[in-house]
């Protein structure tokens, strides 16, 4: 299986719930702003990245684990690729999941000032404040994909 | 082969290209195509499939919205993640001036007794009337490509335009 987790920049939330999904984060308690930051494109997306899928990682199970900034397209993008995956033949073999529910406020702050403006020392922690506050919801979304997953793979 | 041809939206400029590509156009009566600025045939956005070149190729239209650079690489790079032959889909934008404008008309197609509805057509009549001659072109240079990519040279005289 290909997961696609995507989000406005690919570099925060979309990122988080990938190393979620690949074990890469403890998810009995919050991540450490060290820990965030050690992830593979966390907060380091260039602009020119937009709309390149990105691999972030396979799991224990052979699923390839990926993540992609798309702006603004919204969740039209799901429909997208699913609708694609249906006509190349593939769709039982790609998951993809919108994570811009999730982003909070600090998150977009965050984000905005050190990607957008490059105020990184002032950006990031806000951010990492947000991705803290956000991890328990993205470690649902993530168990939610999975439990999905699981069980289409029974039927 | 599969084309898909993209834009900021799959009814309106890439539609006419698609028709023209298949040469199913009377000349400029595009308001009469099949689908055309019927935006419930895209709101799953499933591509919207127009009809099977010459050589068996399907071809479809794909809306994006107003990033359509964005998109199509998201969809190029989707495809090469799920392993796809390059020579399987054949992804082509359609972009031309007026292009938002017409994507902008078609989110008014929620206002009541038609009116939105009219504003969507008015708007991309208009625009596609001004910029027919650079959708056709469009539509030659993917003729021009798919047959470099089926490997024929023969002469397509439909749109007035030679291969090779």
């Amino acid at each position: 299986m290909k997961i696609i987790y995507h989000c406005f920049g690919g570099s925060h939330s979309s990122v988080t719930a990938a190393a979620i999904h690949l074990g890469l984060l403890p998810t009995n308690r919050l991540p450490s702003f060290r820990e965030l930051m050690a992830l593979p494109h966390f907060d380091k997306t260039p602009g020119e990245v937009y709309g390149v899928i990105r691999f972030m990682g396979r799991t224990a199970e052979g699923d390839e684990v990926y993540t992609l900034g798309k702006k603004n397209l919204g969740s039209r993008l799901d429909q997208v690729f699913m609708g694609l995956a249906e006509l190349l033949g593939v769709k039982d073999q790609v998951v993809v999941v919108n994570t811009m529910h999730h982003v909070n406020v600090l998150m977009m702050a965050g984000g905005f000032l050190s990607r957008r403006l490059g105020l990184v020392s002032l950006g990031r922690p806000i951010l990492v404040w947000g991705t803290r506050l956000a991890f328990p919801q993205l470690v649902q979304a993530v168990e939610t994909v999975k439990n999905e997953m699981m069980r289409g793979e029974k039927e | 082969m599969i084309i898909l041809l993209v834009g900021t939206t799959g009814v309106h400029h890439t539609l006419v290209a698609a028709h023209l590509y298949l040469q199913n156009i009377p000349a400029r009566e595009f308001t009469q195509l099949n689908g055309y600025c019927d935006l419930s045939l895209e709101c799953s956005g499933f591509p919207v499939n127009i009809g099977c070149d010459r050589y068996g190729n399907s071809v479809y239209t794909l809306g994006l919205g107003r990033l359509v650079r964005i998109g199509s690489r998201a969809i190029n790079s989707f495809s090469q993640i799920v392993g796809v032959d390059p020579s399987q889909l054949l992804i082509r934008e359609i972009r031309i001036p007026g292009e938002l404008d017409i994507w902008a008309a078609s989110k008014t197609n929620w206002m009541p007794l038609g009116i939105g509805n009219g504003i969507n057509r008015l708007v991309a009549d208009h625009i596609i009337t001004r910029e027919y001659n650079r959708i056709k072109s469009e539509a030659s240079r993917l003729v021009e490509q798919v047959a470099l990519l089926q490997g024929v040279s023969d002469n397509m005289t439909g749109l007035g335009f030679k291969v090779g």
